[in-house]
């Protein structure tokens, strides 16, 4: 499967815009949109195109909707601001995911944060737990146990399909480590399966 | 490919799409929080020469602090010195509370899997001044569904209702799980202080009630008693009102009734603490055929005001108003009483369908609190049938999250353009938030929240 997946890019039916080079997303004439900023009108375009995939990628890796959903706008409004100085040749759904994956790992940074009650335990645990709705997604609630660098590891390459060198790239690591990584995930992936059974 | 890698592929896949095309929330880009993609927006795309940035960057943080001064000052009440004892209805609440959607239940019903979603999975907290994060509440476990918010009139004090919505069937497959209407509910405390330190502690109350009795609940604007109201639906319909520092309660009942009385969690008290308000709820408890073909929503909503000083132990005891909608529209609901005790108000509309594409429209009914009688219809809205997308919240809401003394000024969900937007009634002039509330990140997740259908304690 080529680098930008098809399931990152399928829920409006509509043409996709080209996901390399702000250049290739510059507002077309006669849209009625003169009025909107060049930056603006791309960025949504590529919202329209991939914030669906995207969203799917952060709430795999944080299984929770609104944190997901948080990650992925705050990825865009970085793209947005940062527009103007990306270079023309930008792999720009690259750097969105490298901006999703940077995102998730701040929540899940902030999660271990956050104020805690006195009575009430820590609530990834909770739910986590809760979220093995299914006995067939079993694999994912062991997915969500792992820790986050492997997670991020398993979920790019088996969720997003990304070959080694992207995946390396979007969790900012050598390929040798996205090799490593992705072995020692796995391994673990199939001990808590079995241990669960 | 291994068995596992397979698996994981697949299951992965299967998870994913618990996140659906139609959930998408629309973009929202930086200074501009009523950005929908698609309408026309004004922003400069000039970049900073390399020299400026620093300066920029000086220059903002100033801005910061100084507007941080500036939407406290704006924000009555919630700027530096001492906030005046007892409830200041001229005053916006130090901080406020709101659920956030959470899990995604899969529960299975006469072999058919059914994914539901928990609006009320977790709460924040946040002071309203600076929309800073105070705290994350999670239910106690193995609660997982927090179905009741409310606060006292300052924004200090919290009563939290949590249930066991979603629960395993004992003898089943894992997969199973089924509504929890049974399981008594739990209640916790929280209380802020002045620097924004969250103490939460669990209520014990007298009063047990579980979620199939349709409970509802408001703390009273000192935050020293809260009411409970549950029950009816063929059985009698009860409103308690608990001390929480003495644990005594005081009871109101009635006969058996059809409807379920509601309070209003952000508006049921008036200012001094004395008036209740009650509102006949409806509730259809059956979901068969028959029952919905033979359902008909009410023409008027009943409304029982309660002297909690006065005598008597039943729901008659009190003074009971029948609310008529303007002509054509649905009858008044949420309805809220204005702090000053004068006044309801309750959203009312009517949706004008077409077999293809039709309309919503509607607005605030404003009604006397002595008479019943119709006064005022406020902040009219329009809303395209056809749009209900849930990023939009689906269907048009218009919800009061707060209202000064005399209700001259409402903090209010409201329809604009088919999107339900926070923002600020003065008089007749809605004002789309931002001016009134910091615009951090709190305040598109408070809105969103709202927009969602979550609950939200002000």
């Amino acid at each position: 499967m080529e680098g930008d997946v098809a399931h990152l890019s399928d829920f409006t039916g509509a043409p996709q815009a080209r996901t390399t080079g702000p250049a290739a997303l510059r507002p077309q004439e006669g849209t009625g949109c003169a009025e909107l900023g060049a930056a603006a009108h791309a960025v949504t375009a590529l919202y329209r195109g991939h914030a669906l995939g995207l969203t799917r990628l952060a709430f795999i890796v944080l299984g929770d909707r609104q944190s997901a959903e948080d990650v992925v706008q705050e990825a865009f409004c970085g793209l947005f601001r940062a527009w103007d100085r990306l270079p023309e040749d930008t792999n720009v759904l690259g750097y969105l995911r490298v901006s999703v994956v940077n995102g998730c790992r701040t929540v899940i940074r902030r999660r271990k944060r956050t104020p805690q009650s006195m009575a009430i335990p820590p609530a990834p645990s909770a739910e986590a737990a809760m979220l093995v709705g299914e006995e067939r997604r079993a694999a994912v609630a062991a997915l969500r146990r792992l820790p986050p660098r492997q997670r991020e590891a398993l979920v790019l390459r088996y969720f997003a399909d990304l070959p080694e060198q992207e995946t390396a790239e979007a969790m900012g690591i050598s390929r040798g480590t996205v090799k490593s990584t992705t072995a020692r995930a796995l391994a673990a992936l199939g001990r808590m399966l079995r241990e669960d059974q | 490919m291994t068995v596992l890698e397979d698996r994981l592929r697949s299951e992965l896949r299967a998870e994913s799409e618990l996140i659906t095309p139609e959930s998408i929330v629309p973009l929202r880009l930086p200074g501009d929080t009523e950005h929908v993609p698609g309408v026309p927006r004004r922003r400069g795309s000039r970049q900073w020469p390399p020299w400026a940035i620093p300066l920029a960057a000086a220059a903002a943080a100033a801005a910061v602090i100084a507007g941080t001064f500036a939407v406290a000052h704006m924000l009555p009440g919630t700027g530096p010195g001492p906030r005046p004892a007892g409830p200041k209805y001229a005053t916006i609440p130090a901080n406020y509370a709101y659920t956030v959607q959470g899990d995604i239940y899969n529960y299975t019903s006469h072999g058919t899997q059914y994914g539901a979603s928990v609006t009320g999975r977790y709460l924040k907290v946040r002071s309203t001044a600076t929309g800073k994060l105070l705290a994350t509440v999670r239910p106690p476990r193995p609660y997982n569904n927090f179905s009741m918010i409310t606060a006292d009139a300052g924004g200090t004090v919290f009563v939290l209702g949590a249930a066991h919505n979603w629960q395993r069937y004992a003898n089943a497959g894992p997969q199973v799980y089924f509504l929890n209407q049974t399981t008594l509910m739990r209640f916790l405390e929280l209380r802020i202080g002045p620097a924004g330190q969250v103490q939460q502690s669990s209520l014990s109350l007298p009063v047990k009630v579980s979620p199939g009795q349709q409970p509802s609940i408001a703390l009273s604007p000192e935050g020293s008693r809260l009411a409970v109201a549950f029950g009816g639906g063929g059985a009698p319909a009860e409103v308690a009102v608990v001390s929480l520092g003495s644990g005594r309660v005081r009871r109101w009942v009635s006969p058996r009734v059809s409807w379920t009385p509601q309070l209003n969690y952000r508006g049921a008290w008036t200012a001094d603490g004395r008036t209740l308000a009650l509102q006949e709820w409806p509730v259809l408890r059956s979901s068969s055929r028959r029952a919905l073909n033979q359902y008909h929503p009410p023409a008027t909503t009943s409304v029982h005001l309660i002297d909690t000083l006065a005598p008597g132990g039943t729901l008659a005891a009190g003074q009971l108003l029948v609310l008529r909608p303007p002509a054509g529209e649905s009858a008044p609901g949420d309805v809220f009483i204005t702090p000053d005790g004068t006044k309801l108000i309750g959203s009312t509309g009517k949706s004008d369908f077409a077999p293809v594409r039709g309309t919503w429209t509607g607005e605030l009914s404003v009604y006397s609190a002595r008479t019943g009688a119709l006064l005022q219809r406020l902040a009219p809205w329009k809303w395209n049938g056809l749009d209900l997308r849930p990023a939009h919240g689906g269907f048009p809401r218009e919800l009061i999250a707060w209202s000064s003394l005399s209700g001259s000024r409402l903090i209010l969900l409201h329809p604009v353009a088919d999107l339900n937007v926070l923002g600020v009634l003065t008089g007749r002039r809605f004002s789309p938030a931002g001016a009134l509330l910091p615009q951090a990140a709190g305040y598109q997740e408070l809105e969103y929240a709202l927009r969602t259908a979550s609950q939200m304690a002000w």
